[in-house]
């Protein structure tokens, strides 16, 4: 047992199953109306693979067909080779419905091959997908074992190879017009095949027949492109039914959450941002953007910060599938704590920001900023949660109204002027006139204190509240 | 007759004497007068101001955040102007210590605010809302207690006393600095008034008058 080869037979039809139980299913070619797959219900009706669609009609009246759609079982595909990965290092991809899998230089690790199966077996059994598993000396020894039925795990070499002699040529990867050359010469099976002297058969066949029996004997060696997985969470997700209130959305959410985490704790990362895409049946899909500003890889803090963003959502549509993506990824480096403080602190400050913001927007949520501008309107910054400036010594605003009014408004209210004057000037450049405004600190008869400015035309204005 | 007394504890309108908290563990308002009259602000729970703009409610609570920043972040929500950070800090009160949302919603206020409290991060939040129901007041006023931290109401309108207050003040400008009145203060009497003199701390502001200003201003 050195290569092991996991042969999918109907990853759409078992993936399809989940969603209808008890449906007899069917894959039909749209364009030859031609059966590809059947799930074991229509079987079970007499439906076979290569009938047409009509016949499979009247023989199971309940047959739902599904057209094919190769990218989906791609992705199926990746998500199994995803998953193994957990428990075996050299994995390759065999697309469209297949995974091959080195063996020897895992046994290292494991006592016998059956424990190792067995870690194997653990991880397929999560998954809905029937498999025939078979393993070989070489890479498409085990390929033809599998694909010809005749999956089998623990063969003493010389067992392997009667096995492999009895294989049919219809299933290898011969090139067709090979296969139908030796089925004229009686050869239909892989034995008779081995049987001839290679020197004859290069005079005979092309050299594809040549390369293909090396490979599969083990004279040359062909290493397949090994799976190295992709530092990228994006899943997506089919409802089995229409969501139309937003927040509902959470449940399915739930367990590609579940994912994420298990992600990012692998790869010792942490998300800052992630984007959901709703799909709709008319609309044009709908993202949203979630940012943690910290970066996040607990599920549940996820969670908390969707369903700030969903409760306020409004759909447009029901909502058919969805697809979850992280992007914007930070090394997890945890902070060091005050054990001994008084208050307990369940969130970090970028953790309270993000909640913040989910809910109540970006613009809403400010660090007041220092401008040290001598102009009031200039004064009034607020960025939103940038770095901050060194702090300089603002002594000189010592008497500026801690709340300013974002626009000045005329004075309407008879003041009484405690102290001032003091002028401001600010040239504008682009006019080129110079505005000069005298200060005045003011009270009112209800005993507010208010900052005034007269202008040269003697006009007065409200700036500030001393509060 | 004991369940009474129970359902008045449960209320919050009954205090045990065992429960006053102790000297030491209210903070200092910065003003001796305050502190002689009230022992200083609570040390948690949920206070309420009331008190027109622009007559120095925010500068009588000036010591308290300058004291309150080394435990934790202020929270400043919906307040009805821009704030400035110069003044602050020229008061030595530290921007990056604030934490301001402006332009929230009423709901989302009190939301907000709750957050805060409960995160733990912020010694105090300060919020701008006219009036606060029963069930909001004493959300607030637990998430306080649980963190050991002040949450405290600026309003102009006459605030609800049966709300589970810890103290509420009512603020009056005087020419000299401002007068405080009590409204409500847990486990203490209310009705209290006294004056703050702010002529040496805000000279500009609160002048002293000479003796002909003075009698100008009275025959005006």
């Amino acid at each position: 047992m050195r290569w092991l080869y996991l042969y999918f037979p109907s990853l759409q039809l078992d993936q399809l199953a989940v969603q209808y139980p008890a449906q007899p299913m069917a894959l039909a070619c749209p364009k030859r109306h031609q059966l590809l797959g059947v799930n074991s219900l229509a079987a079970a009706a007499g439906v076979k693979v290569g009938q047409s669609v009509a016949t499979a009609v009247l023989l199971c009246r309940e047959l739902q067909l599904f057209s094919p759609e190769p990218a989906r079982v791609k992705q199926l595909l990746q998500q199994l080779a995803e998953r193994l990965y957990q428990v075996t290092a050299d994995l390759a991809l065999q697309p469209p419905d297949a995974l091959l899998i080195r063996v020897s230089s895992m046994l290292k690790l494991y006592p016998d091959p059956a424990r190792y199966w067995q870690q194997l077996q653990l991880q397929l059994a999560d998954c809905p997908y029937q498999y025939l598993a078979a393993a070989g000396q070489t890479p498409l020894a085990a390929k033809l074992l599998a694909r010809s039925g005749q999956a089998e795990l623990y063969l003493t070499p010389a067992a392997e190879q009667a096995k492999l002699a009895l294989c049919p040529l219809t299933a290898s990867d011969l090139p067709a017009a090979s296969i139908e050359q030796l089925a004229r010469l009686g050869i239909r099976q892989l034995g008779p095949l081995l049987a001839l002297p290679a020197a004859e058969l290069a005079r005979r066949f092309s050299q594809d027949v040549l390369q293909y029996l090396a490979a599969l004997t083990g004279r040359v060696l062909q290493l397949p492109q090994f799976y190295r997985p992709r530092l990228q969470f994006n899943r997506e997700l089919q409802l089995h039914y229409e969501i139309t209130e937003s927040p509902q959305l959470l449940k399915p959410l739930q367990p590609l959450l579940q994912q994420l985490q298990q992600f990012l704790r692998r790869a010792n990362l942490l998300c800052q941002r992630l984007q959901l895409t709703l799909q709709f049946r008319q609309h044009s899909p709908l993202p949203l953007q979630i940012r943690a500003r910290a970066g996040e890889a607990c599920a549940a803090n996820w969670q908390q910060l969707l369903s700030l963003h969903l409760a306020q959502l409004q759909l447009p549509e029901p909502v058919y599938a969805l697809q979850l993506a992280a992007t914007d990824y930070v090394p997890d480096q945890r902070a060091s704590c005050n054990l001994l403080a008084q208050r307990s602190q369940p969130l970090s400050k970028a953790q309270l920001l993000s909640v913040l913001v989910a809910r109540l927007g970006e613009q809403a949520v400010v660090t007041p900023l220092l401008s040290l501008s001598h102009w009031p309107e200039a004064e009034s910054s607020a960025s939103t949660l940038a770095a901050l400036p060194a702090l300089n010594a603002a002594l000189c605003y010592q008497l500026r109204p801690i709340l300013q009014l974002p626009k000045a408004l005329p004075l309407t209210e008879a003041v009484t002027l405690l102290s001032g004057a003091e002028r401001l000037e600010q040239l504008c450049w682009q006019s080129g006139t110079l505005l000069q405004r005298d200060y005045y600190l003011a009270r009112t008869e209800q005993g507010q204190l208010w900052w005034v400015y007269r202008t040269p035309q003697q006009q007065w204005y409200l700036q500030g509240w001393f509060s | 007759m004991h369940s009474l007394l129970e359902q008045l504890t449960q209320r919050q309108w009954l205090w045990q004497g065992s429960a006053l908290p102790a000297a030491g563990q209210q903070l200092s308002s910065g003003y001796a007068e305050f502190d002689r009259q009230l022992g200083g602000w609570p040390a948690s729970g949920l206070l309420v101001l009331q008190s027109q703009p622009a007559i120095g409610e925010l500068r009588l609570l000036l010591p308290l955040f300058k004291q309150l920043q080394q435990q934790g972040l202020l929270g400043l929500i919906n307040p009805p102007q821009l704030l400035q950070a110069e003044p602050l800090a020229a008061q030595g009160i530290n921007p990056s210590q604030l934490l301001l949302l402006s332009g929230v919603s009423e709901t989302d206020a009190l939301w907000a605010a709750e957050q805060l409290l409960q995160s733990g991060l912020c010694s105090l939040v300060l919020l701008w809302q006219r009036a606060l129901v029963r069930k909001a007041a004493r959300r607030l006023q637990l998430a306080a207690q649980a963190q050991q931290a002040l949450v405290l109401q600026l309003t102009t309108q006459q605030p609800e006393l049966t709300l589970p207050l810890a103290l509420a003040l009512q603020l009056l400008p005087q020419p000299q600095g401002l007068q405080l009145k009590v409204l409500k203060r847990r486990a203490g009497w209310a009705g209290q008034q006294f004056y703050l003199n702010w002529q040496d701390e805000w000279p500009e502001l609160y002048p002293v008058l000479t003796r002909t200003q003075a009698a100008l201003a009275e025959t005006a």
